[in-house]
This record gives C-alpha cells, sequence and structure tokens, in this order.
C-alpha cells in the first residue's frame, strides 16, 4: 500500500511539476496564433522527455551519478566546460523566467507592481531551498501544480467545437496571415518549453537525493511515462483554452493576465483564482528545480560537495551557487525586462542547448561498464537515435529562425 | 578598406534599408486591434462578475503598455514618400484613439468613471471599426 501511494505521489507531482512559465506562455501564444496546428509538437516534446528523463533518472540510479558528472566524466574538462557554461547560462536564463513569473503572478492577485514582488519572490525561493526538505519542496509545489488542471475543466466549459480542434490538430496548416518560418519558429520553441534541460538535471540529482537504486526504476518509469504525458495533457489544454478564446478575436497574448482570461470566462472567479494558485505553485516549483539545477550543474561538474541531503554547511558552495543565481536573476527582472519575453527567449535558447546533454546521456545509456544489465535497449536505442536527429535538427534550425521571424513578431 | 567602412556604415545607418513604414503600421494596427478585444473581453467578465479588479486591471495595464510601445513605434517610424507618411498618420491617430480607450476601460474598472459596462464595451467596438479602417 506505502508503495502505491508513493507511486500514486510521484506521478501526481510529476503531473503537477511539468507545467512551467514556459509552458505556460508558449502554449498560449502558440494556440492564440496557429489553433492546434502545433498540437503534434507537444506530443513530439512528451514523448522526447519522456524518453530523455528515464534514461538520466536509470543512469543516476544504476551508476550513481547525476548528468554533470557523466558529462565530466566523458567529455573531459575541456568540452564538458563548454557544456557546462551553455547549460548553465540556459538555466539562469529560465531561472529569471520562472521568478519572473512568479511576481507577474502575484500582480494578479495584488496589482502591485511585479518588480515589487521579484525580490520577494526570490527571497521566498531561496528561503524554501534553504529550509525545506527536498522530497516536502517537490511534492508540494508538484500537488499545488496540479490547480492547473482547471485549464482541462475551463476547455470542456467552454464548450468548444471538438471537431473544429481536432482537425486542427491532425491536419496542421499554417493559419492566414502568418508566416510559415514563424510556423517553425514557434515549433522549436515548444519543442524547448516541453523538453527543458533543467528538468533533466533535476530529474537525475533527485534520484541522487532520494538516493534511488536498481529498485526504484519501476517507480522511476511510473512517474515519467505517466506523469509527463499527463503534464503534456494540461499543456494542451492551454493551447486550447487559447485557441477557443483568443484565435476568433485575433488577440495575441503579450502577457501572463491574458492567459487566465479564458478560465475566467469559463469558471468565472472562483476558477480564476485556483488558476493563479496553480500558476504560482507552477512558476514557484520550477524556480525551486531550476535554482536547484545551477547548483547542481556547477557543483556537479566540479566535484563539490553537493544535495539537499546534506546540511548548507557541508555543501556550501553549492548553496552559494543557488544563492547567486538568484540574486542575477533577481537583478535582471529589476532592470524592467519583461519576463514574458525572458521566457520566450529561454524555451528557445532550451531547445539550443539540448544537444549537449542528451548525446552524453544517450551514450552512457547505452555503455555497458556503466549501466550492466540496464542498458538501453533496441527499441529505446531507435527511438533515442530518431530524437538525437529531431534534437540536432530543432537546435541547429533555431537561431536562423529567430532571425528570420525577429523572434517570431 | 576605408570603402568597405563606408559601404557598411551606409547600410548600417539606414540610407540603403528598404522603407519599413508599411510593416511598422500594419504591427501596430494588429497590436492595438488585439489589446482592443483584449480590454473588451475584460470588460464583459468583469460586467459578469466573472473576473477579479486585480486581474481585469493588470490585463488592461499590459495592454495598454502594448500600445504604448506601438504608439512610440509609429511616431518613430520615418516614411519614405507622402502616401506611406499618410498611411502612417491614419494609424497613430487610430492607435492614439484605442490607447484612450482602453485608459477609459481601465477607469471603468477600477470604478472611477460614471459610464456603465454597455457605453465602455460601445467605445471599444467603434476603436475596433476604426483600426480595421486604418489597416484596410
Amino acid at each position: 500500500m506505502k508503495r502505491i501511494l508513493g507511486v500514486a505521489l510521484g506521478v501526481l507531482t510529476a503531473i503537477g511539476g511539468f507545467v512551467d512559465i514556459g509552458d505556460l506562455v508558449t502554449n498560449a501564444v502558440v494556440g492564440a496564433r496557429f489553433g492546434m496546428s502545433l498540437a503534434w509538437v507537444v506530443v513530439v516534446g512528451v514523448v522526447g522527455i519522456c524518453l530523455f528523463a528515464q534514461m538520466s533518472g536509470r543512469v543516476a540510479a544504476v551508476s550513481g551519478r547525476a548528468t554533470f558528472e557523466v558529462i565530466r566524466e566523458r567529455l573531459g574538462p575541456r568540452a564538458g566546460g563548454a557544456n557546462l557554461v551553455a547549460s548553465f547560462l540556459v538555466t539562469m536564463l529560465t531561472l529569471t523566467a520562472e521568478v519572473g513569473g512568479i511576481a507577474l503572478a502575484l500582480q494578479l492577485v495584488s496589482s502591485v507592481e511585479p518588480r515589487l514582488w521579484v525580490p520577494v519572490a526570490a527571497f521566498a525561493v531561496w528561503l524554501v531551498l534553504w529550509r525545506v526538505k527536498f522530497s516536502i519542496l517537490e511534492n508540494v509545489a508538484g500537488l499545488l501544480g496540479l490547480a492547473l488542471v482547471v485549464f482541462a475543466v475551463a476547455l470542456f466549459q467552454l464548450g468548444p467545437d471538438w471537431g473544429e480542434l481536432v482537425d486542427q490538430a491532425l491536419r496542421p496548416r499554417v493559419q492566414a496571415g502568418e508566416a510559415v518560418p514563424t510556423y517553425w519558429y514557434y515549433a522549436v520553441a515548444l519543442f524547448g518549453a516541453a523538453m527543458t534541460p533543467y528538468e533533466v538535471f533535476f530529474f537525475s540529482s533527485g534520484a541522487r537525493e532520494e538516493k534511488w537504486t536498481v529498485q526504484d526504476l519501476s517507480q522511476s518509469r511510473a512517474n515519467v511515462l505517466v506523469g509527463f504525458p499527463l503534464g503534456g495533457l494540461l499543456s494542451l489544454a492551454i493551447a486550447a483554452c487559447a485557441a477557443v478564446v483568443f484565435l476568433p478575436r485575433q488577440i495575441d497574448v503579450t502577457a501572463l493576465s491574458q492567459i487566465t482570461l479564458p478560465v475566467a470566462l469559463a469558471g468565472g472567479k472562483i476558477a480564476l483564482a485556483v488558476v493563479i494558485l496553480g500558476i504560482v505553485a507552477a512558476t514557484f516549483g520550477a524556480a525551486l528545480e531550476t535554482a536547484l539545477s545551477t547548483g547542481y550543474t556547477l557543483a556537479q561538474f566540479l566535484g563539490w560537495s553537493w544535495g539537499k541531503f546534506r546540511r548548507p554547511a557541508q555543501a556550501a558552495r553549492f548553496h552559494t551557487t543557488m544563492i547567486v543565481a538568484l540574486v542575477v536573476g533577481m537583478l535582471v527582472l529589476l532592470t524592467g525586462v519583461d519576463p514574458v519575453k525572458v521566457t520566450e527567449y529561454s524555451v528557445v535558447f532550451s531547445a539550443i542547448a539540448l544537444p549537449l546533454t542528451y548525446l552524453p546521456i544517450l551514450v552512457v545509456a547505452n555503455d555497458r561498464e556503466y549501466m550492466g544489465a540496464h542498458v538501453n535497449g533496441r527499441a529505446t536505442n531507435a527511438l533515442g537515435l530518431v530524437y538525437l536527429v529531431v534534437i540536432l535538427a530543432a537546435s541547429l534550425a533555431a537561431i536562423p529562425l529567430m532571425l528570420m521571424t525577429g523572434a517570431g513578431a | 578598406m576605408l570603402l568597405v567602412v563606408l559601404g557598411a556604415a551606409l547600410v548600417l545607418g539606414g540610407c540603403a534599408t528598404p522603407d519599413r513604414t508599411p510593416r511598422i503600421v500594419d504591427t501596430a494596427l494588429d497590436e492595438a486591434s488585439s489589446a482592443v478585444e483584449v480590454a473588451s473581453l475584460v470588460v464583459g467578465l468583469v460586467a459578469d462578475g466573472r473576473a477579479t479588479r486585480g486581474v481585469a486591471d493588470t490585463a488592461l495595464l499590459d495592454v495598454i503598455d502594448d500600445v504604448g510601445i506601438e504608439q512610440a513605434s509609429l511616431a518613430e517610424a520615418l516614411p519614405a514618400d507622402p502616401r506611406a507618411g499618410a498611411a502612417r498618420d491614419e494609424a497613430a491617430r487610430a492607435v492614439a484613439d484605442a490607447a484612450e480607450a482602453l485608459a477609459h476601460a481601465r477607469a471603468w474598472v477600477a470604478g472611477t468613471s460614471d459610464d456603465d459596462a454597455t457605453t465602455v464595451r460601445e467605445r471599444l467596438d467603434a476603436v475596433a471599426r476604426s483600426l480595421d479602417e486604418a489597416g484596410a
């Protein structure tokens, strides 16, 4: 019974923790501009993150090494160092976007300028990282993030033309007035939002935090293979709400406040309160994960003592890294930069940086010396290679598409 | 070497750049139309008691910011000929009217306007029509 509850909790946490500011913003922007025509990208992204997280979790559980320990070992200090710089910067950008997302969500409750909320949000994230146990912060944020299920409920209440939505999803086409490169730019952005590198750093390091062993692999698999696809359904619900309410009115989503309007239209003030709670939980949870990921990546690469399972004094440089990352993110936001724009860039740069971490994990998951009997099977390998091609294509196309489209303008 | 530098300076300085005014005008009108639609939706939600004043105010403030950016873009645009200039001026007037209607909608949401929801929405609808005409 305890084991079943553990699996259920893991799955629920994975669902609630799947959506972050990148998913919220990108899915709403895409739904408003392209309807459900890019739903296929969410499916491709969810399968990809399942594959990637499942491999990195298995590597961590079997070899006892988290992602950046593996990268350092396999690539050496020079290539690994370049990898670290790129991954760290993308994670910093994502952390900045998440803290900005918390501030924007708190503005919805208080009408107080988001820049005043930024230091409060950053301090709250640090306090939780400093004081709260790993399992509690992971589970509470994930479970509260489940409030975003209100998007799915709202979609039903809006009473959409389901045939039209399914048709848009199954027969993707570029909307009138939109350019083909813009469609592909948002395809890359949506892919980057679903397959954010920090999710994998957090997942594999979390395996070490919770001291997973080979016996825990089935639970890890259930978390990933059930939780992430259900989380992906939430992403689709966000896009569908935007497609139903914004697309016919030709509304461009430019702010977090707009993302809540379809929910208010469907469910009134109570649904609005639930969705704001969900957004705060999702962005706060993702801010915790990204802040931890900055500490994880640097500490694992440089061989420092790391982990929430250690007291802060025993992992001082790990905690200092997180504090510095939070302060830098806070200072960037205090310049007045638009958190939604930061989010839009962070998902595209996530797609650009993805091959750097994906490839070493794919290689190690195939290495019998590390993995023994738990090496990748043929089907996983075939899928892994297909995704390597997809990830490389998205990574290489991202910058040219960004330049051609003026970042999707 | 000097010729290369001068050539680059001319290109980067905008002397060889095609007139971007039509695109700026289209973008400004699209963004302003989108902002007015958001405001119309928000006013309807508040009138029906489906949105809190905090969310409504934030949503309106966000679109007012968006329209402000477009107003600045239009003001900064340098049309290449009088026809483009006239189109820019018409768009600037329509976008300025949109900004005013949005500010009025925000005042209504805050409870500092004597108008009722219908009047506020009618004004937004009129502005939406003007924006359509300016873009036609």
